[in-house]
């Protein structure tokens, strides 16, 4: 009985969680693009062996009369004095492309941290290219994550 | 599940938001504070998983409709569970005037001609965006089933706006395949009551003779709209020819040895829908039999030695017709059951001193379930 009792108290303790939400809602307009966040897990990172995965995911819709290029080389993750790259795409694989009118597309950016250099609760600010333009977003990491 | 996660935590949320608020939660990015915008605002998110397969834009995976209209940016999604659908919407005011929407206003337009309004369980109340607040919250359709109709859909939310009157934004949806499951409504956990005759026996067991009727009870979960798991229960009472049993002579007082069994098992349940409200279920189980005496209290030793529990394997084929749907709060349904079957039982190997018992017993069956 005191096993029991000791592995429920265990198993509570265990699975006790608290979701982070690392990005706030967003449902903007950046450059004649309308852009919401809303497919970005909110809480969920990649945790590899000594890197942290960041994932985002936005959808976006030309609402701009015109063709738009974009090149998303050029993506960004900036922390304090730091500038990290991060590798964007389009649901299609695709780097640069060019979207019509109207046309709703999805971009899904990638980004990794050093998991050994703990940096505190930290709020990263995201930029992802829209033309001639940048969408930004704010996430934050915890020092949890480092762990 | 999740829109009852969505109740609970709304719950500490009841100071900052009134009751009908909970019914039809919207989400005010500044007003509501702290845990309760995050973890609501988390539960908003994690429907995204739930978004309908048919109904989803090949060029981005997913059903989103990005607006601008209004001088507002809007977005729209379809969403569902085992019960229900719902469209997932998101305004963001980006005019410099106090708007407010009107739940109760939102119309449904489908393939172009017919209107629905939304199936709310509880009046809405109405809502204001301040310039740059945003909103989130979830409409839910009146039908599931009337999905199987529709192969477009628009969303139309009023927004009005004071001195400039109402202005109408419209999130347009269109169907790209069908997908029974978003069209129909189905349980996720079962508890089924049957009974019915023996029918047949084979094997050494037939020594036993004909048990006076089965009875069963079980759960299902469904995990999916087809598979599930569960236990079942399953008992055969009073074998006519338990009397030839060797052990008679064991009996005091004249009695007679009355063979009675019990299944115990878990089983996996496949559910096919043949309709919205009919189905065929199989349901295989592996687990233990006993045979014991019914009256126990009159063997010499009490029961024990004329008590034999072996491996078994059981499975049911049944036709169940959800005979009554009572929609219950939280959009949640609770069906009610009729169905008729087949059941057979196999032991390999059974033996009550030394007399061998094994073999196959089948019987038919007449359920009576409930589930939601």
């Amino acid at each position: 009985m005191k096993k029991l009792i000791l592995l429920f108290l265990v198993t509570s303790c265990s699975v006790s969680w608290v979701p982070t939400i690392r990005s706030p809602y967003s449902l903007t307009t950046h450059n004649g693009f309308i852009v919401t966040n809303i497919y970005t897990n909110p809480t969920d990172l990649e945790h590899k062996e000594n890197q942290i995965g960041i994932k985002y995911d936005i959808i976006v819709k030309n609402i701009a009369k015109i063709e738009r290029s974009l090149d998303l080389n050029g993506a960004t993750m900036a922390f304090r004095e730091t500038t990290l790259p991060m590798t964007c795409q389009s649901y299609q694989k695709e780097v640069t492309f060019k979207v019509q009118p109207d046309q709703t597309f999805r971009i899904q950016c990638e980004g990794v941290l050093d998991r050994k250099k703990n940096l505190g609760d930290t709020k990263m600010i995201l930029s992802i290219p829209l033309e001639k333009s940048f969408g930004t977003f704010t996430y934050v990491v915890r020092s949890e994550d480092f762990q | 599940m999740r829109y009852l996660l969505a109740l609970l935590l709304l719950v500490p949320g009841l100071s900052h938001a009134r009751y009908n608020q909970i019914i039809n939660p919207l989400v005010t990015g500044a007003t509501v504070a702290g845990v309760v915008v995050g973890t609501q605002y988390a539960f908003y998110r994690s429907l995204m998983a739930s978004e309908l397969e048919g109904w989803k834009n090949k060029d981005t995976d997913s059903t989103v409709s990005l607006e601008s209209q209004c001088n507002m940016n809007a977005e729209f999604h379809l969403v569902g569970d085992h019960s229900k659908n719902f469209v997932l919407v998101g305004i963001s005011n980006l005019s410099d005037k106090t708007v407010s929407v009107k739940p109760s206003d939102i119309e449904f337009v489908f393939n172009g001609e017919n209107t629905r309004f939304p199936g709310w369980f509880i009046q809405p109340s109405d809502m204001e965006l301040k310039p740059g607040w945003w909103q989130l919250g979830y409409i839910p359709f009146p039908s599931k089933e009337e999905f199987a109709k529709y192969e477009n859909l628009q969303v139309k939310v009023t927004v009005n706006s004071g001195d400039k009157g109402a202005c109408v934004i419209t999130g347009t949806f269109k169907k790209s395949k069908k997908i029974l499951r978003e069209e129909m409504s189905y349980t996720v956990m079962d508890i089924n009551f049957e009974g019915g005759p023996s029918l047949l026996q084979t094997g050494p067991v037939k020594y036993l003779g004909k048990p006076s009727g089965m009875f069963a009870l079980g759960m299902n979960v469904y995990g999916h709209p087809n598979h599930g798991f569960g236990f079942t229960l399953l008992g055969e009472s009073s074998f006519e020819d338990s009397k030839n049993l060797k052990i008679q002579n064991e009996f005091k007082k004249g009695s007679q040895y009355r063979a009675n069994t019990t299944f115990l098992g878990i089983n996996y349940a496949y559910r096919h829908f043949i309709s919205h409200r009919v189905t065929f279920n199989y349901e295989p189980a592996l687990g233990y039999q006993t045979i014991f005496d019914s009256r126990a209290s009159s063997s010499s030793d009490n029961g024990r030695q004329e008590k034999a529990s072996a491996f078994a394997f059981a499975h049911k084929a049944m036709i169940n017709w959800t005979f009554a749907r009572l929609p219950m709060p939280t959009y949640r349904n609770l069906d009610f059951v009729l169905g008729a079957g087949l059941v057979h039982i196999w032991v390999p190997s059974e033996k009550i001193n030394g007399q061998n018992l094994n073999g196959d017993r089948y019987g038919a069956l007449v359920r009576f379930g409930m589930g939601f």
